[in-house]
């Protein structure tokens, strides 16, 4: 695909301003109505889906170049999607982030990519991860683990680590949860070890096309060389990496990939899930808590299955072919939340395919750092106001940003609470009485151990 | 025909530059050509080929209506023109010209405040019809909103463009809704109209003596013609379901909502026009419904089944069969208490039956799944889907009058989109696109002839304005109601329509003329100043 | 800033307007010899002395246009000449089963046409969907000499017959176009155009009829009655009055006053749907009852009472009895009025306000009557306070009228249509509005002729208000 392949989504586009709100239909409070954090962040149109689009086709059309102020505009976005869904409502010939995934990919071509996404990628190049620490101790963290290798073993289940969960000791125990629920399916579970490499997503998103195949044809070997019928990932990113952007760019890993939220759930359903944690004071000792949940992008309407691309004038295509967001895992998360003790479960407003991001993503949080902690910080607002004193969620990377704004807002003299806490972890707590899964000690996260 | 680099004009000059940063602060001006560029495409409601308009000189975003007393003023200083738009969607939001300074309102979005026991709330530009709607239903209420939608602002609606809706029935039509106006002149006066003006709050628009309301707009609004408008009291309406309506499934197609108690929708269909319209009539004298509208055949499947509609309109025996049932419209009503809402249900039954016709609950037609047609109406959520068909959509006649000239203008309507299916103006959407709206007990009516097709399409795109001209002149030549929609084709459509209206073009522009002596406040889709030449028609 | 000068030749004449197309040739006369133009369409001493010839000027009298050209029930519509009076059209419209919303009790010769172009607040809420209702279109001519007609009216279709065959009936009232000159005319007291016609919405005379009453002292809780009604549209005219304006009201109407027992009576009337009527009176009654009783408000039934003669002399068009033209003037031939806007849940100490005042100006607590009128669907009310008294107490009262209406202001009232001693002080807080308003008089009326010297068009007023905009 090209820049250029996207003039009809571009020229198409009429300005009616879906991509800035949550789809009308599902709009409670004027509060929580808008869906694009870039432009809720900047306010100008051109940051707006829209915008971006007009952009775009500005400069196709010749009446502006593709300068470094243009790469600003594409930059300023966390690539969430937001703005698809609220377009696909109603639109099934414009495809927004894809357009402007490919206006990033000529920003990349044209020398204008950020000196911090340039850094991601060569981290990537040198370690297979995108912090750029040490590849071979990606997989220090499960040492006592005696999960299988699947490097030189045979598996049932391809545990996909990835790097935010493999180099963030902050996380640990949430990783170790995961494995605890893999563990409970009775199937054999192994990793690549230090073989694994990162999924390629960050790097793609920042408009750097070839690191996702390079990693992708890896990630498609490995699978093969374990055997596994199903690659397992705790990871929304790297959810959405195998499950759409993989197929879509003919990496097929050839087995399903399931999110760990989805093998919880149906765990949650048969009653094992409980067996994953259980410990002598489980249950009794639940902590009550209000959870609330937020769903990753990558998880959510960017983890939609990949449907192929139709063959005919976009105008008419049929909406299962469209990636409109409602084919994302948003059930399986809140089926978790809601069989675990102690726990009441309520909704934000911005929930499912037109939830609010992270801020994480798109290279925002490598690039843009303050635009990606405000966007978190809202997500926190729009939390609290629920009366919620948990935070779930199902990636790491939303961990990290939304751990990242509340420090910022204790900073700013803000202290109300909140727990943020990966999905897995908080099941740990829940069925098995708060006791860790493993202590760790001097938690550290991948930031402070590349700095 | 404009090439795509063709309406960019010279760049702002320093001075004035200088004077927008001072009036708004440096942040809020902007003038790089990509972001001058997004407010610049605007494909909707354009008869110009293509997809681009003048792009204005400068964006500048003013926080308060103080500030836009400053643009407006630094406009005037510098001589430039400028136009200001809330949510800004359709290409008379856009500049008309070169040298155009474009007012963006958004971050003017406040409810500034609402008064539950005597029903009104108080918005700037930038608050769309779904909050305030979701904001006012926790109190029992709802708010009239207009066709285009309620991503829409109805600040801007009401005080400069036009204002049918379906809940038109029951709420109006958006002018009639003001309560007080707050409203930066051309020259940059700030004029607060109605009672908030002597400090009575929001209780009247009117007043004292003659009503300024006038002066800013008629029938349609001067679509920034006529100054910058950065506060508006609005009136409010009851509604009698819940606080928030749980809605899943989708948002649009397959959305499942459960129609609460008190509410219910309805689909009457009829076999002839004459029964249709005396129906209409009766719905009128009866004082029933909560929203209304024709429910046009065609658009409808296209929008909500688009591939069972491509299947239809392709097939000749399906497609007579459809069309069989363009008689019909879409009933809502909403009971203030069970015995209201059966009375309400019995009586609509009662005029169906008396003309011929059946009616049936709309719950689960469609693939807006069940409920989700009643759910879309009442947050008025389909109109974006008016460009899933074929990208774009046109939207002529609209003169709004009696029931009988609303049928008439339905009959001559399709009688011309015959021809211009014909021709190729636009796509075939089985002819019937005409929609039918009452207004306040359906004392009148209103009626537009849309037509779907694609600006992509060069050849369809360049045959638009023959369109549109075409149903101009017959709303003269055949007494269609009045001006309507016609002056989305610009201000020359004043020439064309005046001379058969009471030359009202000659009071416009003299009006505009007083307010406006530099015609600095955007006139393309108004009027120029008497003694301006007239530009930027295309 | 373009004022219009005032006209100083000033013959002081009447003359009689034998058909509207002649009113163009009156105005051009004017122009052409430069004196003022007054256009008086009612017959019978004003209230306010409006219409009568001041600073001498031409006063031109429409009361001669009588007629009504169009009168449909299909369409709930008619258009009528600016001399037909609300009891002239009675009966027309009784013929076709239909009724037009009408203001309290308005004086025998009141002009139906110079009713609407004042914004006379109509008792019935329901029906009042905006202030300029029941008016649709109107025919208008401005200083230029050019008639204009407005909203739908303004065609297509050159004549009036031309529309009708095209099924166009005058029915909308907004533009044409994109400005909106009757809205301009409107409440500007003939100085921005005079109507030789206007059509208006006529409503469907209810088969059946309930008059109810509530009587209390507490105003609060009436209004939260009224607004609980008026949101659902239930009931027909609404309207609240104090003691003394009922027995004022059934002294000149020769009609039992009734037990007002208590300081406030609302009277409330019910009119069946003209479909299923039992069943819509039933439905109705049913829920007023409920809101009633929820509010704790005693709720009558006035049918085959005694009182139910007032409720239907005070909400209808009663034959007025011999030589008394207004009912306001029966008892001592003289009454001042200060009437304005604000919403019922805030009138209270602004009734109680005036009240104060002019009791402590010696008016007598039974010469003070009192008149809450719901408009707009009941988020506006009209509150109306009338002095009855004889003529030479009334400059007691108009001395002080303007330091009161001050005081009104102040506290949030909002005189929308203000005459006499209210007009200064209005206009001094809205000098953004008087400079606005030359303008559009510099258009509709540039040789300034029409209704020299109204409202804000005074110079003396247009001074001080332009002296607040300029100071603030």
């Amino acid at each position: 695909m090209s820049l250029e392949s996207y003039r009809c989504d571009m020229e198409g586009c009429s300005r009616c301003s879906s991509c800035k709100w949550i789809p009308l239909a599902q709009i409670r409070s004027q509060r929580w109505s808008q869906v694009c954090p870039s432009v809720w962040h900047n306010d100008f149109h051109a940051y707006s889906g829209s915008g971006k689009l007009n952009v775009a086709l500005s400069i196709l059309d010749g009446r502006s170049d593709f300068d470094e102020s243009a790469a600003d505009i594409f930059y300023a976005c966390t690539m969430c999607g937001g703005c698809d869904v609220g377009c696909k409502v109603y639109r099934n010939d414009i495809d927004l982030t894809d357009t402007f995934h490919e206006a990033r990919a000529r920003a990349v071509e044209l020398g204008f990519a950020r000196l911090e996404h340039l850094q991601l990628v060569e981290n990537m190049r040198a370690e297979n991860n995108v912090f750029g620490l040490p590849r071979d101790e990606r997989a220090d963290w499960a040492a006592d683990t005696s999960l299988l290798d699947a490097n030189s073993e045979q598996v049932d289940i391809l545990f996909h680590v990835g790097c935010r969960f493999s180099y963030d000791e902050s996380q640990r125990d949430d990783l170790l949860a995961a494995v605890e629920i893999l563990r409970t399916t009775g199937k054999r579970v192994g990793t690549s070890g230090t073989a694994e490499a990162c999924c390629g997503q960050r790097a793609y998103e920042c408009g750097f096309d070839s690191e996702l195949h390079n990693f992708g044809d890896d990630m498609v070997n490995r699978v093969r060389t374990s055997g596994a019928s199903m690659v397992a990932v705790a990871c929304s990113d790297c959810f959405g990496a195998f499950n759409y952007l993989y197929p879509r760019n003919g990496k097929d890993l050839g087995v399903p990939v399931r999110h760990i939220s989805e093998i919880a759930a149906e765990l949650a359903a048969d009653g094992s899930l409980v067996g994953a944690f259980s410990t002598p004071n489980a249950t009794a000792a639940a902590r009550p808590r209000v959870v609330t949940y937020h769903d990753p992008c990558h998880l959510g309407r960017r983890g939609e299955d990949y449907a192929g691309e139709f063959d005919g004038p976009k105008i008419d295509r049929p909406d299962n072919t469209r990636r409109d967001g409602r084919g994302g895992r948003y059930d399986a998360p809140r089926d978790v939340l809601k069989s675990l003790p102690g726990v009441t479960f309520v909704e934000m407003q911005r929930v499912r395919e037109f939830s609010w991001c992270c801020g994480a993503g798109g290279g925002c949080a490598e690039g843009s750092e303050s635009f990606s902690i405000a966007v978190a910080t809202e997500r926190l607002e729009e939390a609290l106001s629920t009366g919620a004193d948990t935070l779930a969620t199902s990636c790491p990377w939303c961990v990290t940003n939304f751990t990242s704004a509340r420090e910022q807002m204790r900073a700013d003299g803000d202290h109300r609470e909140i727990e943020i806490i990966g999905i897995s972890e908080l099941a740990a707590r829940q069925i098995s009485g708060e006791v860790p899964v493993t202590i760790t000690t001097t938690a550290t996260t991948c930031e402070e151990a590349a700095t | 025909m404009s090439l795509a680099t063709d309406l960019i004009g010279e760049p702002i000059g320093a001075d004035a530059l200088s004077d927008l940063r001072s009036a708004v602060g440096e942040r809020w001006v902007r003038t790089d050509p990509h972001v001058l560029d997004s407010y610049a495409a605007q494909p909707f409601h354009k008869v110009e080929v293509g997809v681009w308009i003048h792009r204005p000189i400068a964006v500048v975003m003013p926080g308060d209506a103080t500030e836009v007393a400053a643009v407006v003023k630094a406009c005037n200083r510098h001589h430039l023109r400028f136009k200001a738009f809330s949510t800004g969607w359709g290409a008379h939001a856009g500049a008309g010209f070169d040298n155009v300074v474009q007012i963006d309102l958004r971050r003017m979005n406040r409810i500034l405040e609402l008064d539950i026991e005597n029903r009104t709330i108080v918005v700037e530009p930038y608050v769309t019809c779904a909050q305030i709607q979701a904001e006012v239903m926790r109190h029992g209420l709802n708010l009239h909103i207009h066709g285009a939608g309620s991503n829409c602002s109805p600040l801007a609606n009401a005080t400069s463009h036009m204002g049918m809706g379906f809940s038109s029935i029951s709420m109006g039509y958006s002018p009639r809704n003001l309560m007080g106006i707050e409203w930066i002149l051309p020259t940059g006066e700030l004029v607060q109209v109605g009672s908030f003006a002597t400090g009575a709050g929001w209780v009247s628009p009117d007043g004292p003596g003659p009503s300024l309301r006038g002066a800013i707009r008629g029938f349609a609004g001067a679509d920034g013609g006529i100054g910058v408008f950065t506060r508006v009291g609005l009136k409010l309406y009851p509604w009698s379901g819940p606080a928030e309506i749980e809605v899943s499934g989708g948002s649009f197609r397959g959305m499942q909502v459960e129609i609460p108690p008190l509410n219910g929708s309805f689909m009457c269909i009829f076999s002839n026009l004459e029964d249709y319209g005396d129906a209409l009539y009766d719905i009128g004298y009866a004082g029933i419904g909560y929203a209304q509208f024709k429910a046009a055949t065609g658009l409808g499947l296209a929008i909500g089944e688009p591939e069972l509609f491509r299947r239809i309109r392709d097939e000749p025996g399906f497609r007579e069969q459809v069309r069989a049932f363009e008689n019909q419209f879409i009933v809502i009503i909403g009971g203030h208490t069970q015995e209201h809402f059966d009375y309400e249900v019995a009586v609509l039954g009662d005029i169906v039956s008396e003309h011929n016709g059946t009616m049936n609950s709309t719950d689960g037609l469609m693939a807006t799944g069940r409920g989700g047609l009643w759910w879309a109406v009442i947050r008025n959520s389909i109109a974006p889907g008016m460009f899933r068909p074929t990208g774009n959509f046109y939207s002529s006649m609209g003169g709004d009058e009696a029931i009988a000239n609303a049928l008439r203008q339905a009959t001559v309507g399709e009688e011309l989109k015959e021809g211009f299916i014909a021709e190729g103006s636009c796509a075939d959407d089985l002819v019937d696109n005409a929609h039918t709206l009452l207004y306040e007990n359906g004392l009148y009516a209103h009626t537009e002839e849309l037509v779907l097709y694609d600006h992509r399409d060069r050849e369809q795109n360049r045959k638009l304005k023959g369109l549109s001209d075409t149903v101009m002149h017959s709303i003269v030549e055949r007494t269609l109601g009045g001006g309507g929609f016609s002056f989305f084709a610009g201000a020359y459509a004043h020439e064309v329509l005046g001379p058969h209206m009471e030359n009202y073009h000659l009071w416009q522009r003299r009006l505009k003329s007083a307010l406006d002596p530099e015609d600095l406040s955007d006139s393309k889709y108004f009027i120029n100043s008497e003694g301006v030449e007239a530009a930027g028609h295309g | 800033m373009t004022t219009p000068p005032i006209p100083t030749t000033t013959p002081t004449d009447v003359v009689t307007v034998a058909a509207g197309v002649d009113l163009g040739n009156h105005i051009r006369q004017a122009v052409s010899e430069g004196y003022g133009l007054v256009a008086r369409s009612s017959t019978g001493q004003a209230r306010h002395g409006r219409g009568t010839v001041s600073g001498g000027a031409r006063l031109l009298d429409l009361s001669a246009l009588r007629r009504v050209p169009l009168l449909s029930a299909r369409e709930r519509v008619a258009i009528v000449e600016a001399g037909v009076t609300y009891r002239q059209l009675q009966p027309l419209l009784d013929a076709e089963g239909l009724r037009l919303c009408h203001p309290l009790l308005p004086p025998a010769g009141k002009s139906v046409v110079a009713s609407l172009m004042d914004r006379e607040p109509p008792m019935a809420p329901r029906h009042h969907w905006d202030f300029t209702d029941p008016m649709l279109c109107a025919e208008l001519w401005f200083g230029t000499g050019d008639r204009f007609r407005t909203g739908s009216a303004a065609g297509p279709g050159a004549t009036l017959e031309e529309q009708w065959r095209a099924g166009m009936f005058q029915k909308n009232p907004l533009g044409p176009a994109q400005t909106d000159l009757a809205k301009l005319a409107q409440g500007a007291q003939g100085s921005l155009g005079f109507a030789t016609w206007t059509s208006v919405r006529l409503e469907l005379r209810p088969e059946i009829r309930a008059d109810l009453r509530i009587c209390c002292e507490d105003l609060s809780r009436i209004a939260g009655f009224v607004a609980a009604i008026t949101r659902r549209r239930l009931g027909e005219e609404i309207l609240i009055m104090d003691r003394c304006q009922l027995t004022r009201i059934a002294e000149a109407l020769g009609v039992s006053a009734g037990e007002a027992t208590h300081r406030w009576s609302l009277l409330l009337t019910v009119g069946s749907l003209p479909r299923r009527p039992e069943e819509s009176m039933a439905m109705q009654l049913r829920q007023i009852e409920e809101l009633a009783a929820a509010a704790g408000l005693p709720l009558e039934h006035l049918a085959g009472t005694a009182d139910q003669e007032l409720m239907m002399a005070v909400t209808s068009l009663p034959e007025l009895p011999a030589k008394i033209e207004d009912w306001k003037l029966a008892a001592t031939g003289g009454c001042r009025e200060l009437a304005f806007l604000t919403t019922l849940d805030r009138a209270l100490p602004l009734v109680d306000h005036v009240r104060s005042r002019w009791l402590g100006l010696g008016i007598g607590e039974g010469s003070i009557g009192t008149y809450l009128q719901p408009l707009n669907q009941g988020r506006t009310c009209h509150v109306e306070l009338s002095a009855f008294v004889a003529p030479a107490e009334a400059s007691t009262l108009d001395d002080t009228t303007a330091v009161l209406v001050e005081e009104l202001i102040d506290a949030g009232a909002f005189f929308s249509r203000p005459v006499g001693a209210a007009i200064a002080p209005t206009f001094a807080r809205c000098g953004d509005v008087v400079r606005t308003l030359h303008k559009v008089k510099a258009v509709l009326d540039p040789h300034g002729v029409l209704n020299p010297g109204a409202l804000c068009f005074d110079p003396a007023i247009a001074a001080a208000a332009f002296e607040e905009v300029s100071s603030s």
